[in-house]
């Protein structure tokens, strides 16, 4: 069919005005369907009378919407009532039996009813289960969403000394009593700051904690704690210093005038 | 003047809470287009009072006829627009209409819908009411006849005695104007409703 002359004929428009006649409106739903650049013609006459009645834009009584939302309520109960009567009027059908002492239906039914209440009661307690383990995975994924944003920032903060060209990274490597332990120390030359980072030591026993030493003219000096589970910490800073190491010491470590006391877990030169 | 809320969700979304009955769905509906349906209905009653009833009218239809509702062959707002035109254009015809405003002054009227015409908003920052008064009267016209006023094509010939087949013409070229000017437009305020 000529689809361009079906559409200068006007029919559409009509069509969409609503003053087209039945017939017509069977005709162009079918045509519409077949062909695509008629359908889009519509969308397109549509979207101006749209764009039309839009201009027509007025401010609504600020009372309507409670009255407009009260009649649908009112609408939707309607319905549900209008089903429950057809449920009333079906019932009395059924012709009402005596009730003949405890019937075999009776006894059926309070056995049912047990069952359900006890069902009821089994399924409540689960249902409180699930609930509890909602409210943990929930506090669990806020942790794990804080954790994150903690270690967001760290890497961000690490990277932001990486990139300032001031430190000088310092790679300490695992020692034979832990060969895959590794720290980085970032060592700024002009201001003397020393951090370390990227921490992977094996876990702390209890009592203990990881100690960085400066290795200042060949001998060892206290350069701070290190605090379980950080991921970047400033340390004591030093002028000068020809290596870093990390060794394990009871809490509170060791003073320089003792030196480490403990195993040498990671070192590096500078 | 109140601030327009307006809830951002898609109109597949929409249409399916409302297909299911969900009065939330209808608030949004209501929200989202409350005030064009409300300034269409406006336009054909022209009667605040009515214009309320009318809107209670249009929405419990909507509510009773969703399910008809089709989005294949058309917007969700073409469709609800059509149901508050046609709504408001049943009431304007029916008995007991025609015999209330026969009571009432004409210059009323006038002020009712002046007063309703300036309190509309939003749309006039984009400069869109403007564009109609660019269109030729005889087009602007036909389209509130047969839009508005719920004229049939043959009652437009008959009444303004023209022929039937300059009516058809006339209906097609305003709207191919209404589309020159609004359609980029409209493009952009869809999106921006949505």
């Amino acid at each position: 069919m000529n689809t361009e002359a079906y559409i200068a004929s006007g029919i559409l428009e009509s069509y969409v005005l609503g003053i087209a006649t039945e017939e017509e409106v069977l005709v162009v739903e079918k045509l519409a369907q077949e062909h695509p650049e008629i359908q889009q013609e519509i969308v397109l006459i549509q979207e101006a009378l749209e764009a039309y009645a839009l201009t027509h834009e007025t401010e609504v009584p600020t009372e309507l919407k409670s009255k407009v939302m009260a009649a649908i309520a009112r609408e939707a109960s309607d319905n549900h009532e209008e089903k429950i009567e057809e449920e009333a009027f079906v019932k009395p059908l059924y012709p009402p039996k005596k009730p003949a002492g405890m019937s075999l239906w009776a006894i059926a039914a309070s056995a049912l009813l047990v069952l359900s209440l006890a069902g009821n009661w089994l399924l409540f307690g689960r249902w409180k289960n699930t609930e509890e383990q909602v409210a943990v995975l929930e506090s669990k994924n806020l942790q794990v969403a804080q954790q994150n944003q903690v270690l967001k920032a760290s890497y961000q903060q690490e990277v932001g000394i990486l990139q300032s060209g001031l430190f000088q990274a310092v790679a300490l490597k695992g020692q034979p009593i832990a060969p895959e332990a590794k720290v980085m120390v970032y060592w700024n030359k002009q201001n003397s700051e020393v951090y370390v980072a990227s921490l992977q030591l094996p876990t702390v026993p209890a009592g203990k904690q990881y100690q960085l030493w400066a290795i200042v003219d060949g001998k060892p000096v206290d350069a701070g704690m290190i605090e379980n589970d950080t991921l970047l910490l400033k340390m004591k800073s030093f002028p000068k210093a020809s290596a870093f190491a990390v060794s394990l010491e009871t809490k509170g470590g060791s003073t320089t005038e003792a030196g480490p006391k403990g195993d040498i877990f990671v070192m590096g030169a500078v | 003047m109140s601030i327009r809320r307006k809830t951002v969700i898609s109109e597949e979304n929409l249409v399916a809470l409302l297909q299911s009955k969900d009065e939330r769905g209808f608030s949004i509906l209501y929200d989202n287009y409350s005030s064009a349906l409300y300034g269409v209905i406006s336009k054909i009653v022209r009667s605040e009072e009515i214009a309320s009833d009318v809107m209670q009218d249009a929405f419990v239809k909507i509510w009773k006829n969703i399910e008809s509702y089709n989005r294949t062959k058309g917007t969700l707002f073409t469709w609800i627009l059509n149901v508050a035109r046609n709504t408001a254009i049943d009431k304007v015809r029916s008995q007991e209409f025609i015999q209330t405003q026969q009571n009432q002054d004409i210059e009323n009227f006038v002020n009712v819908i002046d007063s309703q015409q300036s309190s509309s908003f939003d749309i006039d920052a984009i400069g869109l009411k403007k564009l109609v008064t660019k269109l030729r009267p005889e087009h602007q016209q036909i389209v509130d006849l047969l839009y508005f006023q719920g004229y049939t094509q043959s009652e437009v010939a008959e009444e303004y005695g023209i022929p039937l087949g300059t009516v058809k013409t006339r209906i097609k070229s305003a709207i191919t104007h209404l589309r020159e000017l609004f359609v980029g437009i409209a493009f952009l305020i869809l999106k921006f409703f949505w």
